[in-house]
């Protein structure tokens, strides 16, 4: 149990989970506004589910809508987490439980997210909490990501197992949630057919995330098929902005199931080559997780990767837990561990994608003009692979 | 304290790290126990109507809009808009749990006529 206890993960991960549970809560704010001004005027139609939360909220709407703002953007940015994130995990609490008309699942969500990420300390990490007090470095207790993950795995299972009724499956529920304007489904194809596929297709993704998302050799295909389902439903659904909060909730904590120990993977650049340091630069930009070490080629003999002098300064490379990889391939690899690009980067290794991908790499990388040299008698560029 | 061959003194210093791993158990009893009521809960809520509260079961069904009339003395029905009474209606709202119970209250009406989901009638006299 001791060493169960002690096994630990790197700190980034909560705290970028964190920025967007904070998010997501912030957004929800924008929505409940309006509903929660209502239900403070007195001639409205009012159902508490528990009483004294309810009169609270009728009550002080007004003043809890700031608290909402304040503790949200707070939490968000990792400022005083601890008792920002407490309050605000107290006002998203209230909301749920407070009137019938202002619960939502995905406000469920963001309340137990933000308890859930409070109580494990993710403002130590990717917040202001922790370069003031020094503490970004320090890794995080492995058990509190994998409890998120056993949230998204528990909501995922329920989401499934709910829609087993023949309601569902009838096809109704998805045809009257469609969008009929904008990003339409087409009218032409909704039928009791197509919907009953698409219902049994709703639920064999909601059973195959709650599995695949565990296992290492379908994780990166969970993520595709995450995205492709919280996306397309802001997309084709109506209350977009209610589904748009609920996708960046969940999508925020799909990286609790990312493979990204700290500085796990080594990228070797060509430092000599002012092109591949924008890319570089941008890369270090995006590693919130700082999950990736950078080694350039001026380092690369004192450091003890198999990568030689001629291979990195013929293509990037990275080194990790999948081996090495070059060029395009390496390109994935960096993209497969940065927050913006993990849930689709998978795609670029699909053969077509991954063919078209290579060649682009090889072409730029052939006519790339790099800036060689910053010593007093100035930079000359020169076309290396000309 | 315990001394080495070289002299040095170390000291056991277990009070802090044992404090911090006690701390560290008490919050994973925590989070075990909220996890085992959120799915208690979840589970529960399956014994209900879909879709229910805290069950995660978002767009599991399609709720049931039930038709409803204002009834005056005379005779005169009114129909009334369902939605329009809330400040925003959500699929688990039991509807014609609340006009039953509460209708005449937000509705001018003598009695309410509610049609149920098995196509009859119900009279709730307002007065």
């Amino acid at each position: 149990m001791a060493g169960w206890l002690s096994r630990e993960a790197n700190g980034r991960i909560a705290g970028v989970i964190r920025v967007g549970a904070g998010l997501a809560a912030l957004m929800e704010l924008l929505a409940s506004t309006g509903r929660m001004l209502a239900l403070a005027e007195p001639d409205a139609t009012r159902l508490p589910i528990i009483e004294p939360v309810a009169t609270l909220i009728y009550a002080g709407a007004p003043a809890i809508l700031l608290i909402w703002l304040l503790s949200g953007f707070a939490f968000t940015a990792g400022f005083a987490t601890p008792v920002s994130g407490a309050i605000l995990a107290a006002v998203m609490f209230a909301l749920v439980t407070g009137d019938a008309q202002l619960y939502s699942n995905h406000a469920y969500l963001i309340a137990i997210s933000v308890a859930m990420l409070t109580a494990s300390g993710a403002g130590s990490s990717f917040s202001i909490d922790g370069r003031r007090k020094g503490t970004d470095a320090l890794p995080a207790a492995a058990w509190t990501i994998r409890a998120i993950r056993v949230q998204v795995t528990i909501m995922y299972l329920f989401a499934a197992a709910a829609k087993m009724n023949p309601s569902f499956l009838s096809g109704s529920v998805l045809s009257a949630s469609l969008r009929r304007d904008g990003i339409a489904f087409p009218e032409a194809l909704i039928s009791f057919e197509s919907m009953f596929v698409l219902s049994l297709l709703v639920i064999a993704s909601e059973l195959f995330l709650a599995w695949a998302l565990w296992r290492h050799r379908w994780r990166r295909w969970a993520f595709v098929l995450g995205l492709a389902l919280h996306g397309g439903i802001v997309l084709t659904m109506y209350s977009a902005w209610d589904l748009a909060t609920f996708s960046v909730v969940t999508l925020a904590l799909y990286i609790a199931f990312l493979d990204a120990p700290r500085q796990g993977r080594t990228v070797v650049w060509d430092d000599s080559c002012g092109f591949c340091g924008t890319w570089v630069r941008w890369f270090r930009r995006l590693d919130w997780l700082d999950a990736l070490r950078f080694v350039p080629l001026s380092r690369l003999p004192t450091s003890d990767l198999s990568v030689t002098r001629t291979e990195a300064l013929d293509a990037l490379h990275t080194v990790g837990p999948r081996g090495t990889h070059r060029a395009f391939g390496a390109v994935v690899e960096v993209l497969s561990v940065l927050p913006i690009s993990f849930l689709w980067a998978p795609l670029l290794s699909l053969p077509p994608i991954k063919a078209i991908g290579e060649r682009a790499y090889a072409r730029v990388a052939r006519s790339r003009t790099c800036a060689v040299g910053s010593g007093p008698s100035g930079v000359q560029p020169e076309n290396r692979f000309a | 304290m315990a001394s080495s061959p070289t002299g040095v003194s170390s000291i056991h210093l277990s009070g802090p790290s044992r404090r911090v791993e006690w701390g560290q158990r008490i919050l994973l009893a925590l989070v075990v126990v909220g996890l085992a009521a959120e799915v208690v809960v979840a589970a529960t809520a399956f014994t209900g109507a879909r879709p229910n509260r805290y069950g995660w079961q978002m767009y599991s069904a399609v709720p049931y809009v039930p038709r409803a009339w204002a009834v005056a003395a005379s005779g005169e029905k009114r129909p009334v808009m369902v939605d329009d009474l809330f400040v925003t209606t959500r699929a688990e709202i039991d509807l014609v749990e609340f006009l039953i119970v509460s209708g005449c209250q937000v509705i001018q009406a003598d009695s309410l006529n509610i049609e149920l989901p098995d196509g009859h009638i119900e009279m709730v006299p307002c007065t």
